[in-house]
């Protein structure tokens, strides 16, 4: 990896990992997941100059265990379970490392493009405020231009007991022409294997995403709603 | 009035640490109890029942079709008949209450988000994962967070419905309705209705459920 010139456009993106007592069956395929994501990522250099990814677990609390790093420069987690499914600690984790990481590029004179966070979950949230939390943080009202205009894309992956109703409250923006959209697995679909898809699909939006910088116009691009094998996609708002 | 629906052949095994028999017959539910057949439509294991239960036949039952409900220890059986479906973490469930999570959208528009469960006595089954889905899942931080307490596995064109607490003496009425809509969404899946619908059927006051969550 070379170090981008000041000036440059760095993507961020976050992945946010359930690791609750659930999860316990599929952190082996989630490991896989990431290692096999970081590898895809690092794969072109040009991507791996352009993005950088950090790693945020949650369960009763949240932590980060890859802070935003290019990836080539990451040591791959070995991620463990236990805990309740707890949403609102991740975005509070998420919005306090975002905002110290943009202060911290922006002082190495790098420009940074919105944030873009993959969020995994096998359930249903433990804590009811969860909802609140987003809002509070990290919602937006292009309307009124109150909130955070520093509002995240999230794209939502939920398998096992993770439902539509729940996905669609943490998948952002609900406005404009860059919808979130959050995936649903389908019944019956193996979770390893749904995993492995997942891995492969942030990937090849994070590569995506990266490369439309080299076209002047950069932007996220999301997988498309067809693109993972055992999951629907669909839009919000 | 009882309700007499050939298509709900349901036998029970005899009770034990559990009764679901005093649950089904809260209901006017009919039953008939367990005598080694399985030529039902739902079968209920009680905890702690000394009945025999082939678990070859079992999986047989559900195989073909049949909705099968067990209780905290009878979980042995499930362990027996379905090996790749439950992975149950020993007996050591200690004595209190935990905060558990409704999972089930159907049953949480009815019980609320959080209801309180009561283990009044140690050494209850602990059921680490399954290859299906919590209807109810513990909220407790700790030893048993986001364990599930209630589950609904689906097997061959039958499901298993499996609970880690059940019917006892000392019982809350948030506990008894609970086990009360296990009963219902179990017929409600079975027979491709919604809970209301089934609890309609049996002249069962859902409103008076819902009241007895809220109190």
């Amino acid at each position: 990896m070379s170090q981008p010139a000041a000036g440059q456009v760095v993507m961020p993106f976050y992945l946010l990992c359930d690791v609750s007592g659930s999860m316990w069956v599929d952190i082996p395929a989630l490991n896989a997941g990431i290692a096999q994501l970081q590898s895809d990522i690092m794969r072109d250099p040009v991507v791996d100059d352009l993005t950088m990814l950090s790693i945020i677990t949650f369960a009763d609390t949240a932590r980060t265990v890859v802070p935003l790093s290019f990836p080539t420069e990451i040591q791959p987690p070995t991620l463990t379970s236990g805990g309740l499914t707890n949403f609102g600690p991740a975005f509070r984790e998420f919005h306090r490392v975002f905002e110290a990481d943009r202060v911290r590029l922006k002082s190495e004179g790098k420009r940074i493009f919105r944030p873009c966070v993959f969020f995994l979950t096998d359930g249903e949230p433990t804590d009811g405020d969860y909802a609140q939390v987003f809002a509070s943080l990290l919602g937006f009202d292009p309307a009124t231009r109150q909130g955070n205009a520093r509002y995240p894309y999230v794209t939502a992956f939920g398998f096992r007991e993770a439902t539509a109703e729940t996905m669609a409250t943490i998948t952002y923006p609900t406005f404009g022409e860059k919808r979130g959209r959050y995936f649903l697995a389908r019944e019956g679909a193996s979770i390893s294997d749904v995993l492995t898809h997942i891995a492969g699909a942030i990937a090849t939006s994070v590569v995506g995403s990266a490369l439309s910088v080299s076209s002047g116009t950069p932007q996220y691009t999301p997988p498309a709603n067809d693109a993972i094998a055992g999951m629907d996609g669909s839009y919000v708002g | 009035m009882a309700v007499a629906d050939k298509r709900r052949k349901i036998y029970v095994t005899s009770p034990g640490f559990d009764d679901i028999g005093q649950v089904l017959r809260s209901m006017n539910v009919n039953y008939e109890p367990f005598s080694g057949s399985y030529d039902c439509s739902f079968l209920f294991i009680n905890c702690g029942t000394s009945d025999r239960v082939d678990p070859r036949k079992l999986a047989d039952f559900v195989d073909s079709g049949g909705c099968l409900y067990v209780s905290d220890l009878a979980g042995d059986r499930l362990e027996l008949a379905f090996p790749e479906l439950f992975i149950f973490d020993g007996n050591g469930g200690k004595a209190g209450e935990i905060d558990a999570l409704v999972v089930d959208r159907e049953l949480r528009e009815i019980s609320g988000r959080i209801i309180r469960i009561q283990f009044d006595m140690g050494a209850w089954k602990v059921l680490r994962h399954c290859h299906g889905h919590a209807i109810i899942r513990s909220a407790n931080p700790g030893v048993y967070a986001d364990l599930p307490v209630m589950v609904s596995v689906r097997r061959g064109r039958g499901m298993i419905f499996y609970t880690c607490f059940h019917n006892r003496a000392q019982q809350s009425a948030q506990e008894q309705r609970m086990l009360q809509l296990l009963v219902l969404k179990q017929i409600s899946i079975a027979e491709g209705v919604s809970v209301a619908q089934v609890g309609s059927s049996l002249g069962v006051q859902m409103d008076e459920i819902r009241r007895d969550f809220r109190r």
